[in-house]
């Protein structure tokens, strides 16, 4: 009874966040072609999308172009396996229909000018969830909402500097908001000791920066690109709340036997974000065929007041695309997203998960004079460890994720 | 069941290699080795619509030539070609071969078909003192066709779904042939009698006028023509009065486009003596 009681209110004290978040440095895939690629898209780059992927790309774009996820419906579930007293799964899902990117180039000139508007991470988790079968525990209800969201919003240029080079220069604006709420509550049998337990969190946090991006794509060959980019997002302002309270009730105290007042807490804390290095290689063969690969490699981050150390990661993606016709193409790929955090291991506390991410897309494109229409699915499964009741060492669970994306985009050239 | 699933395997292998080889066989090669393959597409309705532009453009000219005679003058029509064919490489149509033909007719007026059919009055000629003049009222018909106003008044859709003009010059159909007569009548009663929106004739005298200064003729030129044919006979300029806006409101505007595009007190070229060595008769 006591351990359950002890593990449940670790649950509550440590509240892990598991889904599209900080621990991964490769979450969102956005753009048109680029998404059904898998976001192996570093040396190809000459549209819209592009913008993201390496700035330098749309310098080869032959036209105006604009492209746009209209909607992609995103479907996250993580589970904690065995995790509630050692024989139940802890589930958490989200569910979110989100348009996360638009672009525009345009030609200026020698350059190729452009804006774009990607959302770089984003969750949206709505739960409210009752066990009723756990030893010594009549109903333990969570209630959760978990809202994030990453928007990179600017400007890119990009010039040829000859036919086979060209340099290109993002400076978006980094714009996170993350808002967390979780009430639990446990209502123990009639034959505990304990009555009650009730606990009520609440984290706000905003953060605004930049996130220059300079690229380079170099056509060592004939039907051959290479690209290369270097960002780093810099936050100049970050602003963070807190509130807390907690309660716990028994047969022979009156009011509350333990407990945590109410109480804002504001402070400013600014988060440090790791300096990514994108190399990338395509092959055109022919212009109905594309295979281009994309190492994504992420610096470490020392561990500042209020946010952890962050490890180096070495991401990867591979996309093809083939037209059978003019108007129908297939695109595919596959890509990781590796944990930036450390090993669990059994001795440590509070230890943020580590869940290494493998991903897969699918689409189909129509085409019709400057325009197109694309179709696809994405799939990103992860496996690792979790370690939701923080301050209990030695008590890991084995974690999965899966995330399922449905995706419909368009772009168009005039 | 190994054995079928490796026979499912070898021809599915073999599918894919088939349908690959034979994609790779179709695919047409590209000069950018980053065009992809739906950029033909662009490419081709591009290359069909200005075909179709053509193709009915000739089929209006054609039609206008029913009434009207052809000036039998080859020196004066060589005159007018070259020196149309000169301004029209300022329209920015490359695409477009540009035919000028002088014809009879008591009327003074020039006429601008799709495709880059371009007919001159004799009436029109005639009041003509130079040859900055004629170059003013031949860039005024080359920026019709440029601007593909006649295409536009008729509402035929270039590009996208419905009729399209490379449908209807397509001959496909009874129905795209009835439509193609319909369509070819009523660009001649646009010519002829009812006149573009007054919009269009506004922007063919400021691109016009952009079109001769590009060439090296003096812009006032043209403004000298026009308000010499306000002032001629109220039946030759019937027509014109009729199909354009007030000769008053045009040599306004095309003032005021002087003075926002710099052509104020251009010493440019009027080859006065060069036009009277190509007389009418």
């Amino acid at each position: 009874m006591q351990v359950s009681k002890l593990v449940l209110w670790s649950a509550i004290l440590f509240p892990v966040m598991g889904l599209a978040d900080e621990f991964h440095n490769v979450n969102q895939i956005v753009g048109d072609r680029s998404i059904g690629m898998a976001g192996a898209y570093g040396a190809v780059s000459d549209d819209a999308s592009g913008m993201v992927f390496n700035p330098a790309g749309i310098a080869f774009s032959n036209s105006a172009s604009m492209s746009a996820n209209v909607n992609t419906l995103q479907w996250s579930q993580i589970t904690y396996q065995e995790a509630l007293q050692g024989k139940f799964d802890y589930q958490r899902s989200s569910y979110q229909v989100l348009p996360n990117f638009f672009g525009v180039v345009q030609p200026f000139g020698d350059w190729k000018v452009g804006f774009s508007s990607a959302i770089d991470d984003s969750t949206q988790e709505k739960q409210y969830q009752t066990f009723e079968n756990l030893v010594g525990i009549q109903r333990f209800v969570v209630n959760l909402n978990n809202l994030q969201t990453t928007y990179n919003v600017g400007p890119t240029i990009a010039k040829k500097l000859s036919n086979t080079v060209a340099i290109g220069v993002s400076l978006p604006l980094h714009y996170h908001t993350s808002e967390f709420i979780s009430n639990q509550s446990v209502l123990f049998e009639a034959s505990s000791n304990n009555q009650l337990e009730w606990s009520n969190i609440y984290r706000r946090k905003t953060e605004q920066g930049l996130r220059p991006k300079l690229g380079i794509i170099f056509n060592p060959l004939p039907k051959v690109s290479l690209g290369a980019t270097i960002d780093h997002t810099v936050v100049f302002a970050a602003a963070q709340t807190l509130q807390e309270s907690q309660c716990s009730t028994n047969t022979t105290d009156v009011g509350c036997s333990s407990q945590i007042n109410p109480e804002i807490i504001n402070y400013s804390l600014i988060p440090r974000y790791p300096i990514q290095v994108r190399i990338a290689g395509a092959w055109f063969p022919n212009s109905a065929v594309l295979v281009s690969g994309d190492l994504i490699y992420n610096t470490a981050v020392k561990a500042t007041d209020g946010f952890p150390a962050k490890e180096i990661t070495l991401d990867g993606a591979l996309g093809l695309e083939w037209y059978w016709t003019p108007r129908w193409a297939l695109r595919s790929g596959v890509y990781t997203s590796m944990a930036n955090t450390p090993e669990l291991n059994n001795t440590g506390t509070y230890q943020n998960p580590h869940i290494n991410r493998y991903g897969s897309t699918f689409s189909i494109a129509r085409f019709s004079q400057g325009s197109s229409i694309s179709l696809g699915l994405m799939a990103l499964y992860g496996e690792g460890q979790s370690q939701l009741f923080g301050s209990i060492p030695n008590l890991l669970q084995s974690t999965t994720s899966l995330d399922l994306n449905a995706f419909f985009t368009t772009s168009y050239r005039y | 069941m190994f054995q079928v699933s490796k026979l499912t395997v070898s021809k599915l292998t073999a599918l894919i290699a088939s349908l690959f080889l034979f994609q790779c066989a179709s695919v047409p090669p590209e000069d950018d080795f980053r065009a992809r393959w739906s950029d033909s597409l662009l490419g081709s309705n591009v290359q069909a619509n200005t075909e179709a532009e053509i193709k009915f453009g000739r089929e209006v000219a054609a039609r206008m030539l029913v009434d009207v005679d052809g000036v039998e003058n080859f020196e004066l029509q060589k005159y007018v070609n070259t020196l149309g064919k000169y301004l029209a490489q300022y329209s920015a149509r490359p695409e477009l071969e540009f035919y000028f033909w002088v014809i009879e007719s008591d009327t003074i007026n020039a006429y601008a078909m799709p495709g880059g059919y371009i007919f001159l009055t004799t009436s029109a000629y005639r009041l003509m003192e130079n040859e900055a003049e004629l170059a003013g009222v031949l860039a005024h018909e080359i920026a019709h066709v440029k601007q593909k106003h006649i295409v536009n008044a008729l509402d035929i859709k270039t590009v996208g779904a419905g009729a399209t003009l490379t449908q209807l010059t397509s001959g496909a159909s009874d129905a795209f042939r009835i439509a193609m007569d319909q369509a070819a009548d009523q660009a001649i009663q646009l010519l002829t009698d009812e006149g573009l929106n007054q919009s269009d004739e506004f922007e063919a005298d400021e691109i016009g006028l952009t079109i001769m200064v590009q060439a090296g003729y003096a812009p006032d030129e043209y403004l000298a023509y026009l308000k010499r044919v306000s002032a001629s006979k109220a039946t030759q300029q019937k027509e014109l009065s009729h199909t354009h806006p007030s000769f008053a409101t045009r040599l306004e505007r095309l003032e005021a486009v002087k003075v926002s595009y710099g052509m104020e007190n251009l010493n440019y070229a009027i080859l006065e003596e060069r036009f009277k060595q190509h007389p009418l008769e």
